[in-house]
C-alpha cells in the first residue's frame, strides 16, 4: 500500500501519538478525581440515617428527619457525596397481644438523580408468637411466664443490593427476662405472663413482646 | 500522492484512537471504585457506630485504598501515593457527623 518513505512516515506519527498519549496520560497521574459514580454508597448513606431515625423514634426521642436530610444536601457541597433529591415515607404499626403480635418500621426513599431515581427502603421488623409456659421463681415468689418465640430482622433493599440481618437482642430487665438465641433470627423470649417487656438490638432498636 | 493519501488516513484514525482511548479511559469509574463503594456500603449496614481503626483495619483489606481521612485528619495512608480517586460518604455517628474520604488507587 505505501512505499518505503510512507512507511517511515506512519511508523514515525504512530511513535509520536503513542508518545503523546503516554505524556498526557502521565500528566493526567499527578491530579485528583472525584469518582462520579453514584451507586450503593448513595442509597447505604439514606438507609444508616433510616436506621438512627427508627432507632431513635423507637426510644421516644425527638428526632427530625428532614434535618438529616438537608444536613446530607449540605454534604453534598462541602464533601461531594452525590446525594440525589430526597423524598421519603414512613410508616410503623404494632400489634401486640397476650398469644401474638408483631411490629414493623419503614422508611421508603426515593433518591432522585438527573438521569436516574433510585427505590430505597430500610424495614425493621418483628413477629412473636406463644409457645407454652412456665414456672419462675423471681426474688422468691413464684410467676408464671409466657414463653414465646421471637423472630427479628433489618432489611436493607436498594438497587444494588438486598441484605437481610438478624441482630442481637437485649432486655432492658435482664434479670426478670430470659432470653435465648436459637438461630436465624429467632429468639426464645420468657416474660412474666400478662406483661409487655421492651427489648433492644444491637442498632438501639426498641421492639415489644406480650399483651 | 497515493503515500500522502495514506499517511493523512493514517492521522485521522490515530486521532481518533487517541480519542477513544481517553474517553473511556477517563469517563468509566473503574471496577475498583465499584468494589470499595460496595465494600463501605456493607459495612456501614453491618456497624452502628464507626469506629476509625475498626474501619481502616477493614479497608486495608483491599490493596486498592492508598488513604483515609477522617473529618478531615489522615488516619491511613500508603506512602508514595501518586493518583487517586476519592470516594466521600458521612456517618452518623451516634447523633454526630462523621465525615469520611477514601482514596482509591487510580
Amino acid at each position: 500500500m505505501f512505499d518505503r518513505r510512507g512507511q517511515v512516515l506512519l511508523l514515525a506519527i504512530a511513535i509520536f501519538a503513542s508518545i503523546l498519549l503516554f505524556t498526557l496520560y502521565s500528566i493526567n497521574k499527578s491530579s485528583l478525581k472525584i469518582a462520579k459514580y453514584v451507586g450503593e454508597l448513595q442509597s447505604t448513606m439514606v438507609l444508616q440515617i433510616s436506621r438512627e431515625y427508627v432507632s431513635d423514634i423507637s426510644m421516644d426521642k425527638n428526632i427530625d428527619l428532614n434535618e438529616l436530610v438537608n444536613k446530607l444536601y449540605g454534604y453534598n457541597t462541602s464533601l461531594g457525596i452525590f446525594i440525589g433529591r430526597l423524598s421519603y415515607l414512613y410508616y410503623n404499626y404494632t400489634d401486640l397481644n397476650i398469644d401474638d403480635g408483631y411490629g414493623n418500621y419503614t422508611l421508603i426513599w426515593n433518591i432522585v438523580y438527573p438521569y436516574l431515581s433510585n427505590k430505597v427502603r430500610f424495614t425493621f421488623y418483628w413477629n412473636y408468637s406463644l409457645k407454652n409456659y412456665y414456672y419462675k421463681n423471681v426474688e422468691g415468689v413464684v410467676a408464671k411466664y409466657s414463653n414465646y418465640s421471637l423472630y427479628v430482622e433489618h432489611r436493607y433493599v436498594c438497587p444494588q443490593f438486598d441484605v437481610r440481618l438478624n441482630p442481637c437482642i437485649y432486655a432492658f430487665r435482664r434479670n426478670i427476662v430470659d432470653l435465648r438465641y436459637i438461630g436465624d433470627g429467632c429468639w426464645i423470649v420468657g416474660i412474666p405472663r400478662g406483661s409487655i417487656e421492651k427489648l433492644y438490638d444491637e442498632f438501639d432498636i426498641v421492639l415489644k413482646v406480650g399483651g | 500522492m497515493r503515500h500522502i493519501e495514506g499517511v493523512l488516513i493514517a492521522i485521522v484514525y490515530l486521532i481518533f484512537i487517541s480519542y477513544a482511548y481517553s474517553w473511556i479511559r477517563f469517563s468509566f469509574p473503574k471496577y475498583d471504585i465499584i468494589e470499595v463503594n460496595r465494600a463501605i456500603a456493607y459495612y456501614i449496614v453491618q456497624h452502628k457506630y464507626f469506629e476509625i481503626r475498626d474501619f481502616v483495619q477493614y479497608v486495608k483489606l483491599n490493596p486498592n485504598i492508598v488513604l483515609v481521612k477522617v473529618d478531615g485528619r489522615t488516619v491511613y495512608s500508603i506512602q508514595s501515593i501518586q493518583s487517586y480517586t476519592t470516594i466521600n460518604f458521612v456517618f452518623l455517628n451516634n447523633s454526630r457527623w462523621v465525615e469520611v474520604i477514601v482514596g482509591v488507587r487510580s
